[in-house]
């Protein structure tokens, strides 16, 4: 049983603003709704303390130092992602449109572009697309190395996968093995250092050679779209994987999003689908996976619709579920009437 | 490797060699001059490449290569695509909702405005002047921006036009007479007028070269590659008895017959060819 010794926030991040729910006795409970109307596209935590980063689209990284009381414009942009170094939590990273990747060292309050990324050869920047105008890919992933933070990924939607290994002083593009190249996550493994995953649009790859020569390895998957991934630290480290059918254009269709939660004990090599109390299939996207930073044995999902799209049923398009003992069963513990985009579990 | 397998080596795409190309002879193909080929032709290839892909039609990309003039292009297999044909292929049918439940009304507030947005960028481009590193990313910039143009263009009109036409589409959409007249517009729009624009824009650039003594006239940019132009912009090199044998060697060419394919030969059910030659063919 876990005993909470302080108060918790879960913040949950939607297509028209951002809530902020508390930890009251046995549940959570409405805090504050904040960022009225933003499109909330990511979010990150920190361990232990009280500071949150929301990504919100065409304008900027909203921080919050007090467990989600008051929000800050703390660097205007196109973000699209953020992460913070699993060494030391004042060092936070941001990743932009077009495609950049900024660094603070005081928790958000001040910036630096790593411009390295940016200023890569064209036979790299080429190959940073995006279908939607302006045709300009954008970081939507990065990830710190679990042991060496100076080792950086970074994963492109419809761009590909760069790493670096001092810091973000210099990247190589390592996106060899990858059909389709349009990253959603890259994630390391927390106990084998030269493993290290991503879920494309097309597929899961792992690399068995520190993110270099990527292998499709889907045994046990029978989803054909792939988002979110989450890598929990345990004997052995679990990854969870959010999948559905199709593309989001698709899921306007009757036969809707199809999404599943799969989850792989062994690097990846196998995958099993959680159906603990979850449906079999579900109709909305699981947009987002999250593990609370504190206790990573609990797991949250966060459904919604896809980009524009409009259910029938006005007093819910998203939901977020949770699962407390590494995904085995799952219960949904708020609905939205926004499509959920994002959760992240802080500290009040 | 089988839909929901492990692969036991990192995905390569199949190398130019072991690739059946066949020959382009729709208009747009018709023997380029090498900047036609290495700006235009490129950039639409690299349209067809991502609105085929982004469709999900079952192929990783088009390529395409030069052969004494004349122009080849091949598909080049997906691992992806074919582990899981079955649901590839349904998913086209599904994508294809998006442009076809209402193309007319797509092509008017989406893809029209974004080909004359391109069209407006390409005519400034077309009195550009600054230095020749700047003119150099203009280059760059407009290389990209014609495959945009292109890639908005075959996504939103013309993929969508042949889906109804081969009843891939919705099935009960009345629109396949007037998606085949709005696929005439859109080439029109672009093929035509953005061409023209990004001919003007080229001369733009043929004429700077001129003045650094490099060529004798602004046609004759033509004669050099996309890729050359934009290091003569920074480092002036005199390419006139480049132009002068190239002029030659288009001559030549011209006698010379080539075959319809190249490399080996592919069913004709290949996944990777589906319905691209229909594509093609519209576009012509």
């Amino acid at each position: 049983m876990i005993i909470m010794t302080a108060k918790k926030r879960l913040y949950i991040g939607t297509d028209s603003g951002l809530t902020v729910m508390t930890h009251e006795g046995s549940g959570w409970v409405h805090f504050q709704d904040v960022l009225a109307g933003k499109f909330v596209r990511a979010m990150t935590s920190v361990g232990g303390k009280s500071a949150a980063y929301a990504c919100v689209t065409r304008e900027g990284l909203y921080a919050t130092w007090n467990g989600g009381e008051s929000w800050q414009l703390a660097l205007a942009g196109n973000v699209h992602s953020v992460a913070v170094d699993p060494s030391d939590s004042k060092i936070i990273y941001a990743g932009t449109e077009p495609v950049s990747l900024f660094r603070s060292t005081d928790g958000g309050r001040s910036w630096t572009e790593l411009s390295a990324l940016k200023n890569q050869p064209e036979s790299v920047t080429e190959k940073w697309w995006f279908p939607q105008y302006p045709h300009e890919s954008h970081v939507l992933s990065i990830f710190v190395d679990w042991r060496d933070p100076r080792v950086l990924s970074v994963g492109l939607e419809h761009g590909g996968i760069l790493r670096s290994t001092d810091g973000g002083a210099h990247w190589e593009d390592l996106s060899d093995g990858i059909e389709y190249i349009d990253i959603h996550t890259v994630k390391g493994d927390p106990v084998h250092s030269h493993l290290y995953y991503t879920a494309t649009a097309r597929g899961f790859y792992r690399s068995d050679q520190c993110g270099r020569n990527w292998r499709f390895s889907e045994r046990g998957i029978n989803r054909s779209y792939f988002h979110d991934l989450v890598v929990i630290p345990g004997q052995p480290p679990a990854l969870f994987l959010a999948t559905a059918n199709g593309t989001p254009p698709a899921w306007m269709r009757q036969a809707r999003a199809q999404s599943a939660i799969f989850r792989s004990l062994d690097s990846g090599a196998s995958w099993h689908q959680l159906t603990g109390g979850l449906p079999e299939s579900m109709e909305r996207m699981i947009w987002n996976l999250s593990a609370d930073p504190d206790e990573p044995d609990h797991l949250y999902a966060g459904t919604g619709e896809a980009q524009g799209q409009r259910s029938e049923s006005v007093s819910s398009r998203g939901a977020v579920w949770v699962s407390q003992d590494r995904g085995d069963s799952w219960r949904e513990i708020y609905q939205s009437p926004n499509t959920i985009r994002t959760v992240a579990v802080g500290m009040a | 490797m089988s839909f929901g397998a492990m692969s036991s080596e990192p995905w390569k795409p199949l190398p130019d060699d072991q690739l059946s190309w066949f020959r382009a002879d729709q208009k747009l193909f018709l023997l380029p001059r090498p900047l036609d080929y290495s700006l235009e032709i490129y950039a639409m290839v690299f349209g067809l490449t991502y609105a085929l892909e982004s469709v999900e039609f079952p192929l990783y990309a088009v390529r395409s290569r030069l052969d004494r003039g004349r122009v080849y292009l091949a598909a080049v297999p997906s691992a992806v695509a074919e582990n899981n044909l079955e649901q590839r292929l349904a998913n086209i049918h599904d994508q294809s909702i998006r442009y076809t439940r209402n193309i007319q009304r797509a092509w008017e507030q989406q893809i029209k405005p974004e080909v004359e947005r391109y069209n407006r960028w390409f005519e400034d481009a077309a009195s550009f002047t600054g230095t020749g590193t700047e003119f150099s990313e203009l280059l760059r910039k407009l290389r990209r921006a014609r495959g945009n143009q292109w890639f908005v263009a075959i996504r939103g009109t013309i993929v969508p036009t042949l889906l109804l036409q081969q009843k891939a589409g919705d099935q009960d959409a009345p629109i396949v007479e007037s998606a085949g007249k709005l696929t005439k517009d859109a080439l029109q729009w672009v093929a035509q007028g953005g061409g023209e624009l990004v001919a003007a824009v080229l001369r733009n650039v043929g004429q700077r070269l001129v003045e650094d003594n490099v060529i004798d006239q602004a046609e004759d940019v033509f004669w050099l590659e996309w890729l050359d132009v934009r290091e003569l912009l920074q480092s002036a090199a005199d390419r006139r008895p480049l132009v002068a044998q190239r002029k030659r060697e288009i001559g030549e060419n011209i006698s010379v017959m080539m075959p319809d394919t190249l490399g080996p030969a592919l069913p004709a059910d290949a996944p990777r060819t589906y319905l691209l030659k229909e594509v093609l063919q519209l576009l012509d």
